[in-house]
C-alpha cells in the first residue's frame, strides 16, 4: 500500500515544472561559457612575432651561443668528424665507426647532425644581425650584440666551409622552408662574407679585459682578430693578412700562456688568460648546459662509455719526456680518481680496448658527469703556432721559432735551435709536430693535414682518398633540394 | 516488503552522497553551479519520496500470494505486481514473495520487471500464484551501443562489430584488445610486445594518417586515449562495439577517422544481488629461441672477421676450443612466469535502482627476468530512477597498476641480450653485486652489457593511478524527449622511479649511483548536453539526437634526477649528494563540439541515418579551428518486403550503404604557432651562471586545419535458416586528404629536419573487403558455432604535398639508416634499399661487376639497378611493403552437455617485415654475437651464395638495407584454445553456489611461420622502445619482447 502512495506522490512531483526549468537552465549555463575555450597558448613560450625588443635582444644573442653547446657540436658529435679521421683516436662503443677509417657514407647521420646544428647557429645569428639593428636601444650595446652574432656566424661558416667546402650561404633568416632550397656558394665567396663579418665584429666588440665579470665567455675583439687570422691562414695566399691579425692578438697584451699545461682544459681553470674563445659548459642541474664529452670519454668503470680512445700512434707521436702526453692520455698505473675509492685510484689499461683513455679535459676526475668543463675553440698557444706558421711562410723563420719555443718552454721541452730549424722546411716540420702534440684532441689535426696537403701521406693507410678532402653533403639534403649538388666523387 | 524498501532507499541516499562528492571533484569551477543545480534537483525529488498517508482504498475480496522467480528459479525482488484496471499493487520482497489483495477471482495480475517480459495471470480459484519471468531477449540482445545511445541491431545502417562479454570471458588477457584479436574483420590488433603491461596496437581498416593511427576509445561515454584502456579490467566489459565506417563513427567527427571503439562496462540487472567470481592462474613459457653462436663458434667467427680485415685476432680468442665460459644468454634471461587474475562482481537492482560493483586483481610476471605488472581495479556503476522521468547514474573506474622494468623490453635490451658475448659469465664472485661483465682480455672486444645484471640493477618501477568515469542525469520531458547531462572525468597520475646502484661488472661497472624520478599528471573533463527524441508512428519511427559537448585536457610533467648516494640502500632524492637535473612541462588542449543525428525507419525496412558534427579544436589556427563532419547512410531490410515473404530460408537480409567525412587532429598541441622557445640557455660569467636565451626551434603554420577522411562503405548482412547461418560482407574506401604531415625540411634553414611546419600536405587512400561467415547449430545437448572472417587492406599514398618522397631514418641500437620510403603511388612505409644479388665468389666476379666500393670476394653483390656502372644510393628501390594481402580469423566453439570448448585462430598472409634485428645478428663485424645462421657463411669460393663472409669494419657494408633482410612474415597461429566444464545445478547448489564452471585454456600454443625473428605479428617501428611506433617506418622489426605461450586453469562461480 505504501508503495502505491509513493508512486502517486512522485507523479505529483513530476508535474512540477521546477525540474524542467532547471534542466533548461543547466543547458544554458553550459552553452553560454566563455568564447576563449579554444584559445590555448603554449604555457612555456611566447609568439615569435613581436618578441624582440630592447629587453629581450640579449636572449636572441645568447641563443646563438647556445648552439655551440649542443650535443651535435662541442658537447659530442663534432669531435667524431674531427678526431677519429686523424688515426690518433678511435671510436668504440658508440656510433660513427665510419669515421675511424673513411668508411662513412653520404647518409651518415652524424654528418647530418653537425651540418644541421651549424646551420642552426647561422639561422640564430641571422635573426640577430637582421632584427636587432631595428630595435631602439643603447647603441653601444646594440653594436656589441650584432658584433657577437657576426663573430659567431663567421665561426659557424668556418666549420661549414672547413668540413664541407662549398655550402649554401644564408645571410638573412629563413622564414618559410622553401627559402632554404638554394644552391651552393663557393667557399671563396663565403670567405669574403666571413671576413666582412669578422672585421665588423672586431670593430664592435670590446676587449676581453673590458667585459664585466658576468659577461666572461662572450666573443671579444681578440677572438675576432684570432679567427680573422685563422680564416686568412686557411685562405690561399693571404699570409700577410694572417700575420697582421695574429700579431694584433699577440701584441694586444690580453693573452698569455697558462703556466700549467694541465690547466688548458680544466674545470678549475676556465676562461684563463690563455683562453681566447671557449665554449662554456656548466653543471647547473640542467642537462643541456653540460658537455657529454666527459661522460662519453670516461672509462666505463667510472660510469662513462669510453667512446673516443687514444691510439698507440698518438702515444708514439710524443717526444720522450714530453709532459703533455701525461696530461692528454690516461696510461696504466697513473693516478685516476683516488677520491672515488681504491678501485678507481689508478688507471688500468684493461679499462680500454686500446689500453688508453682520453685525459685532456677529463682531469681531475671527480665523477663521470663532471660535465661543466669548458672546451677551447681558440687558445693563445694555437695563435702562437698559427703565427709561427705564417711567419715561416713569410720567411721570418726566427720569429716563427720564437713563437714555437714559447709553447715548448711552458712544458720544459728542449727549445728549437736555429741549427735544427734553420730552413723553412725544417721549421714547418717542427710546427707540424708541435701542433699535433700541443693541440691534440682539440679538433685541429685533421684540418691541418688537409690544408697542408699532407692528408694523403698521413691518412692514406687509414683509407683517405682525395674525395675525403671535404665531407659529402648529407644525402637527405641532396634528396630534398633539387638545386643542391653533391660533391664530386660522392 | 519494508526490508526491501529500506534497502533501496539507503542505497539511494548513499548514492546521492557519492554523486555529490564525485560531482564536485570532477567538474571544473565553471560547472559547479550546474552541479549544485543537479543536486538540488535530486534532493528536491528524493525528499518527496517519503511514505505518506493512504489516499486510495481498494475493496479487498481475496488475498493472493506467491513467489516470482527467473527461469533459473532464482527469486526476483521488486517485481511490480498489479491488478489490471485497479489501483492496487505491490512489489515482491527480497525473496520474491508477494501478497496482494484483489477485488475478485476474475482479476488479472500483471507482473512487470525491467528487462523481463511482462506476465499476466488470471487469479481464478488460486490463492497461490507462482510466476516465472523470462528475460526480454528481444530487447536485450538486439540492442547495439552506438555513439551517444543505443540502437536496435536491425535498424543499424553502419558497419559495426560487436563483441559481448561472452566472447571475452575466460580468456586470460591483460588488455581487452587482446581478447578480440582475430574475431573482428577489418580490425588488426597486434601485440607490440609480450611484455607485461605493454599496450596493444589496434588499427581499424588500414593506416590513414602519418601520425597516430589508433582509434578513438570511448569508455562508458568518456573518450579516452588508447593507453587508458590498459587500466580497465577485461572482466568488467559488458560489450565492445567497433565502429568502422562513417555512418557509425561520424558522430565522433573530429577524432573518428581511425575508427572508434566503444566500451561499455557491466551494468546491474534487476534481481537479487548476484555475486560472481572469475579467476585464473596460468604459466607463461617461452623457449622459441633464436639460435645463436656458442663461445667456440663465436670466437672462430671473430677470428675469421679479424683475419679478413687484416687485423690481428683478439687475444681472448687465441684458443677458441678452450674458452671456459659458454653462456646462453636467452636461457638465462627468459624464465617461466606465472600470471593470475581474480575478479569479483556484485550486481543487482530493483525497478528503480540498478548497480554493479566489482574489484579485480591482475598479476603478471614477465618471461624476461625482473619484470612484472600488477593491476588493482575497482568499479562502480549504477543508475537510479529518481522519478519516472529523472534518471541519474554513474560509472566510475579506479585502478592502480604497478610495473617493474616496464618499457625496458626494448631495442637496447635485445641488443644486449642477443648480442652479448657467450664468453661472458653471468655471475662473478667478488664483484660488487656478484655479476660478471665484459672485458677485452677475457670476453673479447664485444662490450655488450650483462643483461641480467643490467635488469637486476637498473630497476625501474612505475605506478599508474587512474580514475575514469562519468556521472549523468537524464530527464524525460514528454514521452520520447529526453535531456541528458553527462559529466566525464579522466584523471591519471603516473610515477616512475629508476635507481641504479653502484655495482661491478668489469668494463660495464657502474660506480656512481643515480636516481631518476618523474611524475606525470593528466586531467581531462567532459561536459555533454544531449537531447534525444524518439517516436514511433504508424508506418515509421524516428530517433533524433542533438548535443553540445566540451572536452578539456591538461597535462603536467616533472622529472628530477640526482647522482651519488652514500649507500646503495638510500634511494630517495634527498639522500643524493651529487649533480642533479630537473625538468618539467605542461600542455593542454580543448575541443568544443555540436552534434546531431537523425535515424528514420520506414515500415521497418527502409533505414536512413544522417549525422552531423561540428568540432572546434585548440590545436588549429583561429581561422580553421572548426571542421564539419557530415555523414549519410541508408539501409534496406529486404526480408521485410512482401516479395520475400515466401523465401523461408532467409531470416533477414539487409543491404547498407554509407558515406561520410571524418577528421583527425592528432598533432602537437600548439603546432599552429611559431614561438620563441626559451629552453636554449647558455653560460656566461666567472661564476658560470645560466643566461637565458630564446630561439625559434620549430615553425608553426597558422593556416593548419583538420585532416579529413572521406569514407564510403557498402555492406550486406544476411541471416539464413532461422539465423543459423550469418554472413556479412563490406567493401570500404577511406580517402584521406590534407593529412597532417611534418614534411622533412632542409636543415640549412636552421630548423631541424622534422621541426618544420605541419601541413595538410598528404593524401592516403585505403580500401578493402571484409567478410564474416558464421554457422551455428543448437541441439538439445550439442551446440556449436563456426565462424571465419577475412579482410584485406590496400594502402596507397595519393599525394605528398610538394611531391617529395619521405625517406624515414631508423635509428636504434641495431642499425641506423634509411629502411623505408613513402612515395606517391606506393604503400606507406615501403621498404627501401639495395637488391642483393648473391655473393662475390672470386676476384673476377668483383671486377666483372659494376664498381662496388670496398667489395671483395665473400661480400654481398648488390645489383646496379640504374646501370651506371657504379653501386651508389641511386641503386636503391622499393623492396617490399608491410601491408598483408589479407588477414583472417577462424573461431570454433562447441558445447556438449556440461562441456564446452573453443578454438580461435588468426592468420596473416602476404605480409613482409624488414628484419632489422637479424641485420644486427648477421652483420659478422665482430662487434656482437651472431645468429647460428652465420655458421654457413662464405669461407671460400662456392661455400655460400646467401651468407657473406665475416669481416670487421664496414668495408662493403654487407648489412646495409637490402633485400637480404626482407622476410616473409605471414603466419597462422592458434591464439586461444579452451575447454570448460559446467557443474550441474544440483552439484553447484549443494556447495552453495548457483553455477560453477572450470576451464583450462592456452594462448599462442603454436604459430606457423617462416619468419626468423621472435614474433611475426608486429607492426614494427623505428625507435629504441618496442612501442615507439612510427607509421613511416612500419614493418621495420626492431626487436620485440617475445610473446609467450600461456596455459592456465580458470574458475567462474556465481553465488
Amino acid at each position: 500500500m505504501e508503495i502505491f502512495k509513493l508512486r502517486i506522490i512522485k507523479n505529483k512531483v513530476m508535474k512540477n515544472l521546477k525540474i524542467i526549468f532547471i534542466g533548461f537552465f543547466l543547458a544554458l549555463v553550459s552553452f553560454g561559457c566563455s568564447d576563449d575555450f579554444l584559445e590555448r597558448l603554449p604555457p612555456d613560450a611566447l609568439p615569435a612575432e613581436g618578441f624582440l625588443n630592447a629587453d629581450r635582444a640579449e636572449l636572441a644573442v645568447n641563443a646563438v651561443y647556445a648552439t655551440l653547446q649542443t650535443y651535435e657540436l662541442y658537447s659530442n658529435t663534432l669531435s667524431k668528424l674531427y678526431d677519429p679521421p686523424t688515426g690518433d683516436a678511435i671510436l668504440v662503443n658508440t656510433s660513427g665507426y665510419g669515421f675511424n677509417n673513411f668508411q662513412y657514407t653520404t647518409a651518415d647521420p652524424h654528418l647530418m647532425e653537425v651540418y644541421s646544428a651549424l646551420y642552426e647557429g647561422v639561422f640564430r645569428a641571422n635573426i640577430v644581425i637582421n632584427d636587432v639593428p631595428e630595435i631602439e636601444m643603447d647603441a653601444d650595446l646594440r653594436g656589441r650584440y650584432v658584433g657577437e652574432a657576426k663573430f659567431l656566424r663567421a665561426l659557424y661558416y668556418w666549420h661549414l666551409t672547413t668540413l664541407w667546402g662549398d655550402v649554401p650561404l644564408f645571410t638573412e633568416p629563413v622564414e618559410v622552408p622553401s627559402d632554404a632550397l638554394i644552391a651552393k656558394t663557393s667557399r671563396e665567396e663565403i670567405y669574403s662574407v666571413m671576413i666582412q663579418d669578422l672585421e665588423d665584429a672586431e670593430a664592435a666588440l670590446p676587449l676581453k679585459s673590458s667585459y664585466s665579470a658576468s659577461d666572461v665567455g662572450r666573443a671579444t675583439k681578440g677572438a675576432a682578430q684570432a679567427l680573422l687570422g685563422k680564416v686568412y691562414l686557411y685562405k690561399k695566399n693571404s699570409d700577410l693578412q694572417a700575420e697582421e691579425w695574429f700579431s694584433k692578438v699577440i701584441e694586444s697584451g690580453e693573452y698569455d700562456l697558462v703556466d700549467d699545461y694541465g690547466d688548458i682544459i680544466n674545470i678549475n681553470a676556465e676562461n684563463n688568460k690563455e683562453s681566447i674563445f671557449e665554449v662554456q659548459f656548466a653543471e647547473t642541474g640542467q642537462a643541456d648546459l653540460g658537455t657529454f664529452r666527459v661522460a662519453y670519454n670516461n672509462p666505463q668503470v667510472n660510469g662513462g662509455t669510453g667512446n673516443t680512445l687514444p691510439t698507440q700512434q698518438m702515444v708514439d707521436a710524443y717526444e720522450s719526456n714530453d709532459p703533455r702526453l701525461n696530461h692528454t692520455i690516461f696510461m696504466e698505473g697513473e693516478e685516476f680518481a683516488p677520491d672515488l675509492g681504491d678501485d678507481l685510484a689508478t688507471y688500468k689499461s684493461v679499462w680500454s680496448s686500446t689500453g688508453y683513455n682520453l685525459k685532456k679535459g677529463l682531469f681531475p676526475v671527480m665523477y663521470v658527469n663532471n660535465r661543466g668543463t669548458n672546451f677551447p675553440v681558440i687558445r693563445y698557444a694555437d695563435v702562437l703556432l698559427m703565427y709561427a706558421e705564417v711567419a715561416n711562410q713569410l720567411s721570418m723563420i726566427d720569429e716563427a721559432r720564437n713563437a714555437v719555443n714559447k709553447v715548448r718552454k711552458r712544458v720544459d721541452m728542449p727549445l728549437l735551435t736555429p741549427a735544427e730549424t734553420g730552413t723553412q722546411g725544417a721549421m714547418f716540420e717542427a710546427i707540424v709536430h708541435e701542433r699535433r702534440v700541443e693541440l691534440a684532441y682539440e679538433f685541429h689535426r685533421f684540418n691541418d693535414l688537409k690544408r697542408w696537403g699532407l692528408a694523403e701521406e698521413f691518412l692514406g693507410p687509414l683509407g683517405y682518398k682525395p674525395r675525403h678532402r671535404y665531407y659529402p653533403l648529407p644525402q637527405e639534403e641532396i634528396d630534398i633540394n633539387d638545386l643542391l649538388e653533391q660533391r664530386t666523387g660522392w | 516488503m519494508l526490508k526491501a524498501l529500506k534497502f533501496s532507499y539507503r542505497e539511494l541516499d548513499y548514492k546521492s552522497l557519492l554523486y555529490l562528492k564525485s560531482l564536485f571533484i570532477k567538474i571544473g569551477r565553471k560547472h559547479q553551479i550546474l552541479a549544485v543545480l543537479v543536486l538540488s534537483a535530486i534532493f528536491s525529488t528524493t525528499s518527496y519520496a517519503l511514505p505518506e498517508e493512504n489516499e486510495f482504498e481498494t475493496k479487498v475480496q481475496l488475498t493472493v500470494s506467491g513467489v516470482v522467480t527467473d527461469v533459473n528459479g532464482m527469486p526476483l525482488s521488486s517485481v511490480t505486481v498489479q491488478e489490471q484496471g485497479a489501483n492496487n499493487g505491490t512489489l515482491t520482497d527480497f525473496d520474491g514473495n508477494f501478497t496482494l489483495g484483489v477485488s475478485s477471482s476474475e482479476s488479472v495480475l500483471i507482473f512487470t520487471y525491467v528487462g523481463m517480459l511482462p506476465v499476466e495471470r488470471t487469479v481464478g480459484g488460486n490463492t497461490t500464484i507462482n510466476v516465472q519471468m523470462r528475460e526480454d531477449t528481444e530487447s536485450l540482445q538486439e540492442v547495439v551501443v552506438v555513439g551517444y545511445g543505443t540502437q536496435k541491431r536491425s535498424d543499424i545502417t553502419g558497419a559495426v562489430s560487436s563483441i559481448s562479454a561472452n566472447d571475452i570471458a575466460g580468456q586470460p588477457v591483460a588488455n581487452i584488445n587482446e581478447a578480440i584479436q582475430g574475431k573482428v574483420a577489418g580490425v588488426n590488433i597486434t601485440p607490440s610486445s609480450g611484455e607485461p603491461g605493454a599496450p596493444l596496437q589496434i588499427r581499424i581498416r588500414g593506416m590513414g594518417t602519418f601520425g597516430n593511427s589508433g582509434p578513438l576509445y570511448v569508455v562508458d561515454g568518456m573518450p579516452v586515449n588508447g593507453s587508458d584502456v590498459n587500466s580497465i579490467d577485461p572482466n568488467q566489459i559488458e560489450s565492445m562495439e567497433i565502429l568502422k565506417d562513417a555512418s557509425a563513427s561520424a558522430i565522433y567527427g573530429s577524432r573518428a577517422a581511425n575508427g572508434v571503439v566503444l566500451i561499455t562496462t557491466k551494468v546491474g540487472r534487476v534481481g537479487k544481488p548476484q555475486m560472481t567470481y572469475n579467476g585464473y592462474y596460468g604459466m607463461q613459457t617461452f623457449n622459441n629461441f633464436i639460435p645463436l653462436l656458442n663461445s667456440q663458434q663465436y670466437a672462430e667467427l671473430n677470428n675469421d672477421a679479424s683475419r679478413n680485415a687484416g687485423m690481428a685476432p683478439e687475444p681472448a680468442f687465441a684458443n677458441p676450443g678452450s674458452i671456459p665460459v659458454d653462456t646462453d644468454w636467452q636461457e638465462v634471461s627468459y624464465r617461466d612466469a606465472p600470471v593470475q587474475d581474480h575478479s569479483l562482481t556484485i550486481s543487482g537492482g530493483g525497478e528503480d535502482a540498478r548497480y554493479s560493483v566489482s574489484g579485480g586483481y591482475f598479476d603478471q610476471k614477465g618471461i624476461m627476468v625482473f619484470s612484472s605488472f600488477k593491476r588493482y581495479s575497482t568499479r562502480v556503476k549504477s543508475s537510479f530512477n529518481v522519478t519516472d522521468k529523472l534518471t541519474i547514474g554513474e560509472s566510475i573506474n579506479l585502478s592502480r597498476s604497478l610495473g617493474e622494468n616496464m618499457g625496458q623490453g626494448n631495442n637496447l635490451d635485445f641488443a644486449y641480450l642477443l648480442g652479448a658475448p657467450p664468453t661472458m659469465p653471468v655471475y662473478r664472485e667478488g664483484n660488487l653485486g656478484g655479476y660478471g661483465g665484459p672485458n677485452p682480455a677475457e670476453t673479447g672486444r664485444n662490450n655488450r652489457d650483462n643483461i641480467v645484471a643490467r635488469r637486476d640493477n637498473m630497476r625501474n618501477n612505475s605506478a599508474f593511478n587512474k580514475a575514469l568515469g562519468n556521472v549523468f542525469a537524464e530527464y524525460e520531458f514528454i514521452p520520447g524527449l529526453k535531456y541528458r547531462l553527462n559529466l566525464g572525468l579522466n584523471f591519471g597520475l603516473n610515477t616512475n622511479k629508476a635507481y641504479t646502484p653502484k655495482y661491478e661488472a668489469e668494463n660495464r661497472s657502474v660506480l656512481i649511483q643515480s636516481l631518476n624520478q618523474s611524475k606525470n599528471e593528466s586531467y581531462e573533463y567532459l561536459v555533454e548536453n544531449l537531447f534525444t527524441y524518439e517516436k514511433e508512428f504508424e508506418s515509421f519511427n524516428i530517433s533524433l539526437l542533438g548535443g553540445y559537448t566540451r572536452q578539456n585536457a591538461s597535462y603536467s610533467y616533472m622529472s628530477g634526477s640526482i647522482q651519488e648516494f652514500p649507500s646503495n640502500e638510500l634511494r630517495v632524492i634527498d639522500a643524493g649528494t651529487g649533480s642533479y637535473n630537473l625538468s618539467g612541462n605542461e600542455a593542454e588542449w580543448a575541443l568544443e563540439s555540436y552534434l546531431g543525428r537523425a535515424n528514420v525507419t520506414v515500415l521497418d525496412r527502409y533505414l536512413f541515418t544522417a549525422t552531423f558534427r561540428r568540432d572546434g579544436s585548440s590545436r588549429f589556427g583561429a581561422k580553421n579551428r572548426f571542421g564539419n563532419f557530415p555523414s549519410l547512410a541508408v539501409g534496406w531490410n529486404v526480408h521485410e518486403e512482401g516479395f520475400m515473404a515466401d523465401v523461408n530460408s532467409i531470416s533477414s537480409l539487409k543491404i547498407r550503404g554509407s558515406w561520410g567525412i571524418l577528421g583527425n587532429q592528432e598533432i602537437g598541441n600548439y603546432v599552429s604557432q611559431t614561438t620563441m622557445n626559451t629552453s636554449p640557455r647558455y653560460i656566461f660569467g666567472e661564476g658560470q651562471a645560466i643566461s637565458p636565451a630564446a630561439a625559434i626551434t620549430s615553425l608553426g603554420n597558422p593556416g593548419l586545419k583538420w585532416e579529413e577522411t572521406t569514407q564510403t562503405n557498402i555492406g550486406v548482412d544476411l541471416n539464413m535458416f532461422k539465423n543459423a547461418l550469418t554472413f556479412t560482407a563490406d567493401y570500404w574506401i577511406k580517402d584521406s586528404k590534407g593529412v597532417l604531415l611534418r614534411t622533412p625540411i632542409s636543415v640549412a634553414s636552421g630548423i631541424g629536419r622534422f621541426n618544420g611546419p605541419y601541413e595538410n600536405a598528404a593524401g592516403i587512400k585505403n580500401s578493402g573487403f571484409e567478410f564474416l561467415l558464421a554457422y551455428r547449430k543448437a541441439a538439445q545437448d550439442f551446440n556449436y558455432e563456426i565462424s571465419a572472417n577475412v579482410s584485406t587492406v590496400k594502402n596507397e599514398v595519393t599525394t605528398l604535398g610538394r611531391g617529395s618522397t619521405i625517406l624515414n631514418l631508423v635509428n636504434n641500437a641495431y642499425n641506423f639508416g634509411v629502411f623505408t620510403h613513402t612515395a606517391v603511388g606506393e604503400s606507406m612505409s615501403s621498404f627501401y634499399g639495395y637488391t642483393m644479388d648473391g655473393i662475390f665468389q672470386n676476384q673476377q666476379e668483383v671486377e666483372a661487376h659494376a664498381t662496388q666500393p670496398g667489395a671483395e670476394p665473400g661480400d654481398v653483390r648488390f645489383r646496379d639497378l640504374n646501370g651506371d656502372g657504379i653501386i651508389s644510393d641511386e641503386d636503391r628501390s622499393v623492396i617490399g611493403d608491410p601491408f598483408p594481402d589479407f588477414t583472417y580469423g577462424i573461431n570454433l566453439s562447441a558445447s556438449y552437455k556440461n562441456f564446452d570448448a573453443a578454438l580461435s585462430f588468426t592468420g596473416v598472409a602476404g605480409k613482409e617485415l624488414y628484419n632489422s634485428q637479424s641485420a644486427y645478428l648477421e652483420s659478422m663485424d665482430g662487434e656482437h654475437n651472431q645468429m647460428a645462421t652465420t655458421l654457413n657463411r662464405w669461407q671460400g669460393e662456392g661455400t655460400s651464395n646467401t651468407m657473406p663472409r665475416a669481416v670487421r669494419g664496414y668495408i662493403n657494408d654487407n648489412a646495409r638495407p637490402s633485400t637480404r633482410f626482407v622476410e616473409d612474415a605471414s603466419f597462422f597461429k592458434l591464439r586461444n584454445a579452451q575447454i570448460g566444464y559446467n557443474f550441474s545445478k544440483s552439484v553447484a547448489n549443494s556447495i552453495g553456489v548457483s553455477n560453477t564452471r572450470i576451464y583450462i585454456s592456452g594462448q599462442n600454443l603454436f604459430t606457423i611461420t617462416d619468419y626468423s625473428g621472435y614474433n611475426p605479428d608486429v607492426l614494427g617501428g623505428s625507435g629504441w622502445a618496442s612501442n615507439d611506433l612510427n607509421p613511416l617506418s612500419m614493418g621495420v622489426d626492431t626487436g620485440t619482447y617475445p610473446i609467450p605461450t600461456t596455459v592456465q586453469v580458470g574458475l567462474q562461480v556465481g553465488f
